[in-house]
């Protein structure tokens, strides 16, 4: 049930990774492109998240190490 | 128990993606650099922090990681867009036909052609009146 959940946000995510290159490719101007870079480089933040939910590996969100619990 | 608390967790992540999906959608539909900015700003950093709080829900011993992600992404991704919009207006890219007000302008706020007849009429009324 969970994975079932998590596969179709993993379904939604890719969707908005597929459109927001589409504007990538697209622009119109370069600050366009820049913006979509922006929301593409956010999107994979939350991709890997699931990524390593199903890798069942924390390793992919390796953030300051020294921070926070392992 | 644990398995309500996971679905939970999975609901909320589902619910980021949406946001994620909804934002990106946004940035294809929107009709100018401004506005793509702003769907492109909101919707995805609250995509993102919901969709790490509900893997953070799912697996609880990797709060402490994605608690500093969600920190970072808030803080990052507001300011970047900021200056982003700051920079997009300061070389001049035209807004949408649609918007009625441009407060960054050096020239006078109101744009719309009504508006600034509204404001001439003014104007001569008062002389008028003078």
């Amino acid at each position: 049930m969970v994975n079932l959940i998590l596969y179709i946000a993993l379904g939604f995510i890719g969707l908005a990774v597929i459109l927001t290159l589409y504007r990538f490719i697209k622009g119109d101007t370069s600050v366009d492109r820049i913006i979509a870079l922006d929301v593409l480089t956010i999107s994979s933040i939350a991709l890997i998240g699931l990524i390593s939910h199903f890798a069942g590996r924390v390793i992919y969100i390796w953030t300051l190490h020294w921070f926070t619990v392992y | 128990m644990n398995e309500i608390i996971e679905i939970i967790g999975a609901v909320i992540t589902l619910i980021g993606a949406i946001f994620l999906f909804l934002g990106a959608l946004g940035l294809v539909r929107m009709p100018d650099v401004y506005n793509r900015i702003q769907t492109g700003t909101k919707a995805t950093t609250l995509g993102t922090m919901l969709t790490l709080v509900g893997i953070g829900i799912i697996h609880l011993d990797w709060y402490g990681k994605i608690l500093v992600l969600i920190v970072f992404v808030l803080v990052s991704n507001p300011i970047s867009s900021h200056v982003l919009a700051g920079a997009a207006h300061y070389i001049g890219i035209p807004l949408s036909k649609r918007s009625v007000v441009d407060k960054m302008s050096k020239k006078p706020v109101l744009t719309v052609k009504k508006q600034t007849n509204i404001t001439e009429t003014s104007e001569k009324e008062e002389t008028k009146q003078n």
